[in-house]
């Protein structure tokens, strides 16, 4: 990663977390042309990546300093979306990615609604599944019910 | 009107620090999300035990995060630890956080997020072992503000020549300074016509490392020294 190191001006995007979303969002980033890096504490998440996949994986803690300067060269980022399943971690690498590295972009998933607005307020970019889903599956059944209402 | 603390997860550390604190005086509250280990701390005489997340607002509430002088973060999580103290001061107004570091690296990090006193206990431990490696002839040397400045306890022989002389007759280097002279119970904060009595013990700070066998000490110091050996 020295040479052929990515750049800001590559859009370079971190993605904290290989799971169902980190993997997904890293294939979709990846396939639009992207410079993407994602990270996992476990090898083995790895593997839902598509055999496509253009960027580049690194297996490591994202809480330890030394391996989000050195290997994750995150004040290089444009973006970090954080989306590993423990909501507490995603706050505080995300706290980091502000604080330590600058990054324009820091985009985190909450599970918890209620945690939300305090991080809001802190400048992080929340995706909260919960409330989306919540919000999606009522609107759904409120057209459904009309629906059913008229005919 | 007692102070009150928090002490958020941990075990061994807060068994302590819970006892400790309750002898002194302090009203204090444990929050743990093991049952198992709320069950043993609730053994403590005086220890009011909340067993739950210490990263909910609700739970923090119950424990009475609202009127808390104090919060000490003490888990094995740097994360727990980090996101309970911002809850606590950013949600509660809680004046004084106080948190374990695991990893010494953040420390500043959390000093920047608002934690009052990061604490690596790394850090403390490799300290401690360094000056009872290589400082041994100065008795309790505290380093405080990451090894700038020192404060150390020094003793004044029976048979020294400089007993009976005023602290400004004494041969101290510039950047030293006697904060407190201790003379049997009696505690005194001495001036510079303060005078030194054999038996007396002296409160030191100095703004760089004073070394055992450095040859820039002053004649006084390495007097002072002499006893220790």
């Amino acid at each position: 990663m020295s040479l052929l190191g990515p750049s800001k001006a590559d859009f370079y995007t971190v993605i904290v977390g290989c799971g169902r979303l980190g993997s997904m969002l890293a294939n979709d980033l990846s396939n639009a042309g992207g410079e993407v890096l994602v990270v996992d504490k476990d090898p083995g998440a790895f593997v839902r990546l598509s055999s496509g996949f253009g960027g580049l994986t690194a297996q490591g803690d994202a809480t330890n300093i030394d391996f989000l300067t050195e290997t994750c060269r995150l004040s290089d980022a444009f973006a970090v979306v954080i989306v590993t399943d423990d909501d507490i971690i995603n706050i505080m690498v995300a706290q980091m990615a502000h604080e330590i590295y600058h990054v324009e972009h820091v985009i985190t998933r909450i599970y918890d609604p209620d945690r939300e607005g305090l991080y809001q307020e802190l400048g992080i970019e929340t995706i909260c599944p919960v409330r989306h889903s919540a919000k999606r599956i009522k609107s759904m059944l409120t057209t459904s019910h009309e629906e059913g209402a008229s005919a | 009107m007692k102070r009150s603390v928090l002490l958020i997860g941990g075990y061994s550390k807060t068994r302590s620090l819970a006892t400790s604190l309750i002898a002194k005086g302090y009203a204090v509250t444990a929050i743990n999300d093991n049952p198992t280990i709320c069950d043993e701390l609730s053994s403590i005489d005086g220890l009011e035990v909340v067993c739950g997340d210490s990263c909910e607002a609700g739970i923090l509430d119950e424990a009475g995060a609202g009127s808390c002088d104090i919060s000490i973060a003490l888990s094995n999580s740097d994360a727990r630890n980090l996101v309970s103290s911002e809850l606590c001061k950013e949600r509660f107004g809680v004046p004084k956080s106080v948190s374990i570091v695991n990893d010494a690296k953040k420390l500043e990090f959390f000093h920047s997020m608002g934690v009052n006193a990061p604490i690596s206990v790394a850090h403390m431990i490799t300290s401690l072992i360094e000056q009872q490696a290589f400082v041994d002839d100065l008795e309790n040397v505290i380093p405080m503000d990451h090894g700038q400045i020192e404060v150390m306890e020094l003793r004044v022989p029976k048979d020294s020549p400089h007993a009976g002389k005023r602290i400004r007759e004494l041969d101290i280097p510039g950047d030293v300074i006697v904060a407190c002279l201790l003379r049997g119970p009696r505690t005194i904060v001495p001036n510079g016509n303060t005078t030194v009595l054999p038996g007396d013990r002296l409160i030191v700070i100095s703004g760089q490392h004073l070394e055992s066998d450095s040859s820039d000490d002053s004649e006084f110091l390495n007097d002072m020294q002499d006893v220790r050996s």
